[in-house]
């Protein structure tokens, strides 16, 4: 019940009508190995996986990133590496995949509320004294069949 | 129209919505603005249009090549970027940052740009380092100024002095028409109810930005009054965007760079039923741009960021169409005087 709760009171927030293409309603799949969630960014132009971080919730429990893994271009990282990854573009009407290891909770053809926090850090807009990238995140939470 | 030294553009920014649909290619993008726009100009957005940018193979080059021909366009502005912030734990330095523009110049070049705009996180010692390669692929770097800053503040005064110290055509400046707001739009202001922020907030919003002080202390001056009543930091982050997005310098003073600018950025948020922009003075700023001598394009930028009640391309038309309106004036009146003067 407690994660149920947690996960009503997770906030949604919206940069702009980009937000809409961040999970489009085919995003979430499982296979035997992994459960495997789309995205696209919701910037106007692509950026690198350096300039994202990603937090996961699939019915109000929050996915380790130690348990996903993202592929962009055919090439797979660990999340926690992306702050690295500043030569891997997501162009910007490509998705991304998160691989998420498979525990077998999901079932195909039910439905899940998933929620992806995605912040992007816009590496050409700088500011304050602490010379720092404008942050522009957004929150979504959807239902989502699983394919 | 067709005498007006100033032309008209689109630039793909305004279908931000249409292309993060995933629903068109660059070649039916452009076949579609086509059928929605009347200037001939075309501006396209690097790192937004063409996958891979600047690295593309030759055959990429050849299709968009083939593609701005088969449309008819005329190649207007590319936009560049520099990405100073590219990596979380240090900055490009100027050296990175000149070996991060050559190839987007080269890219201008291949596709028969002959402006590339160039963001102001672009230092002094960086346009300096570029323009030998710029002069070399016959593109003019046109830096951008963002709305925030007026052209007599000392951000921008630094670069008037090194345009004015070199003297070469290659460099100027790319204005953008949200320097020179009357209002902060209404599809902001709609954005942040969407955000949940209350009439009350908006109403200081407003009262704040109309007031002739310094960015900073109005930054300061929101973040006390908002904070009082409740908003919450991802609301005050919206509120100041209305800051930093809509500058507030007078049309005139735009007088002082025409000479220095390449390249204009038609930015609106919306055109009405009566086909005017209501919180950018338009005539305003391209009479003063008209009559400077300004020989250029306007490319129409519709800022999409804060609703998709509109389709891009039926404002793009709109724009246009109130553009051409506003020139085809401005050229009446000129041929009108000079009748007027022959006769005397």
């Amino acid at each position: 019940m407690k994660k149920q709760f947690q996960f009503k009171t997770q906030k949604t927030k919206k940069v702009g009508p980009l937000d809409k293409f961040i999970l489009r309603d085919n995003a979430l799949k499982t296979t035997d190995k992994d459960i495997q969630l789309r995205f696209q960014s919701h910037w106007y132009r692509s950026l690198p996986l350096s300039c994202m971080n990603v937090e996961v919730t699939i019915d109000g429990k929050k996915i380790n990133e130690s348990d996903m893994m993202i592929e962009a271009n055919g090439n797979r990282y660990p999340v926690h590496q992306m702050p690295e990854l500043d030569k891997e573009w997501l162009f910007i009407t490509d998705a991304a995949t998160l691989h998420i290891e498979n525990n077998h909770s999901l079932e195909q053809g039910k439905q899940y509320e998933v929620a992806l926090k995605l912040d992007l850090y816009i590496p050409y807009i700088i500011l304050g004294p602490e010379q720092k990238p404008l942050l522009a995140s957004s929150v979504l939470t959807k239902t989502l069949s699983c394919n | 129209m067709s005498t007006s030294p100033i032309k008209l553009s689109t630039s793909l920014f305004s279908l931000a919505l249409e292309w993060n649909s995933g629903e068109y290619s660059l070649e039916q993008l452009l076949a579609k603005v086509k059928e929605c726009s009347i200037g001939p100009g075309i501006e396209i957005i690097g790192f937004q249009s063409l996958k891979g940018f600047p690295y593309l193979p030759d055959e990429e080059i050849a299709e968009v090549n083939c593609s701005i021909k088969k449309y008819d366009f005329e190649p207007a502005c590319l936009g560049a970027d520099l990405d100073i912030a590219l990596r979380r734990n240090s900055h490009l330095n100027n050296e990175e940052s000149v070996a991060y523009l050559i190839p987007q110049i080269e890219v201008a070049k291949k596709l028969h740009f002959p402006v590339l705009s160039l963001p102001f996180s672009a230092k002094p010692e960086v346009i300096r380092k570029l323009l030998p390669v710029a002069e070399r692929a016959n593109v003019k770097l046109g830096l951008e100024i963002p709305s925030l800053l007026q052209v007599d503040q000392p951000a921008v005064l630094t670069f008037r002095e090194l345009f004015e110290e070199i003297g070469s055509p290659y460099l100027g400046f790319v204005a953008d028409f949200s320097t020179s707001m009357i209002k902060i739009p209404d599809a902001l202001l709609y954005g942040f109810r969407e955000a949940g922020v209350t009439d009350e907030l908006i109403e200081i919003t407003n009262e704040i930005w109309k007031k002739d002080t310094p960015a900073p202390s109005k930054f300061a001056e929101l973040q006390e009054r908002a904070s009082a009543l409740g908003a919450t930091p991802p609301q005050l982050e919206r509120l100041i965007m209305a800051f930093t997005m809509n500058g507030r310098q007078p049309v005139e003073a735009w007088k002082e760079i025409v000479q220095q600018t390449v390249h204009l950025h038609g930015k609106f948020y919306g055109i009405d039923e009566n086909g005017d922009e209501p919180s950018i003075d338009y005539e305003g700023i391209i009479k003063v741009f008209y009559e400077g001598g300004y020989k250029g394009y306007i490319s129409s930028e519709y800022g999409t960021a804060f609703t998709d009640k509109y389709t891009g391309f039926g404002q793009v038309y709109r724009h246009q169409m109130l553009c051409a309106r506003i020139l085809k004036n401005l050229e009446a009146n000129k041929t009108l005087q000079k009748e007027i003067f022959s006769i005397k």
